[in-house]
């Protein structure tokens, strides 16, 4: 028999389905891994994205999903046996050794990714950028998070909100 | 004027759920300080559903912070009614050092109505018991028990604590736990006691009420003495100094799981 047996022993050979990013290129990948996404979950139970067909995603482009999808086969195995329960403490280290890697990436791949994770409904993925996010405010005051972020300086009708708003929630800048 | 979009118009432009998404992450004063970014940002700390708020206080009563303007309960009760009533509250970290108790008895009610999944609340206190409940650190009057003095000396839980059907986990730190007749916390997985004055009957009945429970860490808790753990999803189970132990009994006809990890640490 050619085809290997994998692991997860639901149909014999791991299911492949065809992704298809907003710039036109294919991304072949197991099925299980693309079911990490809840948008395209339903689709591929249904059978889609299999043989010629692919699934079409007209809101990511090729980079961002190449990376998208190193992150599901990455947590694909762990997914298929219900998260921790299972794994060793060495699996988990060193999942938790690839997500920080992974987010260590230039903001605008950043935001990239934090919109394709909602939009395909990833859930650790979702976490993941948005902790990464919280990482790059926390314990900022708020003209260098605004910085940080990218925000333009305020213009001084800005600055005269800013500073009205300080007032009113002046318990929170002690 | 016209701009040029900035990276930070870029972050700006994605949903409610995910910019609440981000600010769970943080505690809670800094997520509502993100409220003066933009008029975007304006209310998006309000629906955030995590609730963590630290005491800064340490050592005596004022613990060197005497000018502290704002005082821990009028922050967390800020924090609290600083949030649009009708957003879920899922968690509940809170860490404080000598709360007034009254308040405490508010803030948790308030959490579980809105529909807490985890609560993990952490008290300190000026006490004369060791820093460690153990008998074999090297110190004088080592010992596994409570100094005597501090009898008491830990609030008691508020009662309506253990009646929830959202909590799913729950980790207390120096606390009083009277013997409860009734307990219904039939979601519960995690559960968490550490530092926790109470008989071994208060704290068996607690346990035995739990029937999900897949995760239980006792630690410093010498009201341990016979304890049976029931549940049948038990994952791990860890007993860390609770040096009054006798018998430990894990219900292993019911269990689930293929067996439990077990840590057991007496140092």
């Amino acid at each position: 028999m050619a085809a290997p047996e994998s692991g997860d022993g639901n149909n014999g050979a791991a299911r492949m389905v065809t992704l298809i990013s907003s710039d036109n290129t294919r991304f072949e990948v197991e099925a299980a891994a693309a079911s990490l996404s809840q948008t395209l979950q339903l689709t591929i139970l249904d059978g889609g994205g299999g043989g010629g067909d692919g699934i079409p995603l007209p809101n990511v482009d090729s980079a961002t999903l190449s990376k998208v999808l190193e992150y599901c086969i990455k947590h694909a195995p762990a997914a298929a046996n219900g998260g921790a329960p299972n794994a060793t403490a060495v699996d988990r280290a060193e999942l938790e050794r690839f997500d920080n890697e992974f987010v260590n990436i230039d903001q605008s791949v950043l935001y990239s990714l934090i919109m394709a994770a909602h939009n395909l409904e990833i859930e650790g993925l979702q976490s993941l950028v948005a902790k990464k996010v919280a990482d790059m405010i926390k314990g900022k005051s708020p003209m260098e998070i605004r910085r940080t972020l990218g925000f333009p300086d305020p213009t001084p009708e800005e600055q005269a909100e800013m500073n009205a708003h300080m007032l009113e929630y002046g318990w929170a800048y002690e | 004027m016209a701009r040029k979009t900035t990276r930070g118009d870029r972050l700006s432009t994605l949903g409610d759920a995910t910019l609440t998404r981000i600010l769970s992450h943080l505690p809670t004063d800094e997520a509502v300080r993100t409220s003066i970014l933009s008029r975007r940002w304006r209310n998006v700390h309000a629906t955030v559903p995590v609730l963590d708020v630290v005491d800064p206080k340490i050592g005596d009563r004022d613990g060197g912070y005497k000018d502290l303007p704002m005082c821990y309960e009028q922050k967390v009760t800020c924090a609290l009614l600083s949030r649009d009533p009708k957003g879920p509250i899922r968690v509940l970290w809170l860490d404080a050092y000598h709360p007034t108790h009254t308040l405490l008895a508010q803030w948790i009610p308030i959490a579980l109505r809105a529909g807490a999944e985890e609560l993990d609340v952490k008290l300190r206190c000026q006490e004369a018991s060791r820093l460690r409940l153990c008998p074999f650190i090297p110190y004088e009057g080592a010992s596994a028990d409570f100094d005597g003095g501090d009898l008491g000396r830990y609030i008691t839980t508020p009662r309506n604590l253990f009646h929830s059907a959202m909590l799913r986990h729950l980790s207390l730190s120096r606390w009083t736990l009277e013997f409860l007749k009734d307990v219904s916390l039939m979601p519960l997985q995690t559960l968490v006691l550490h530092r926790i004055m109470g008989s071994a009957e208060a704290l068996q009945r607690l346990v035995s009420s739990c029937l999900q429970l897949t995760d239980l860490r006792l630690e410093e808790c010498p009201g341990v003495k016979k304890l049976t753990v029931t549940s049948a999803s038990l994952r791990t189970f860890a007993l860390i100094c609770c040096h009054n132990t006798t018998s430990i009994k894990l219900d292993s006809r019911r269990l689930r799981s293929p067996s439990p990890t077990m840590q057991l640490s007496q140092h």
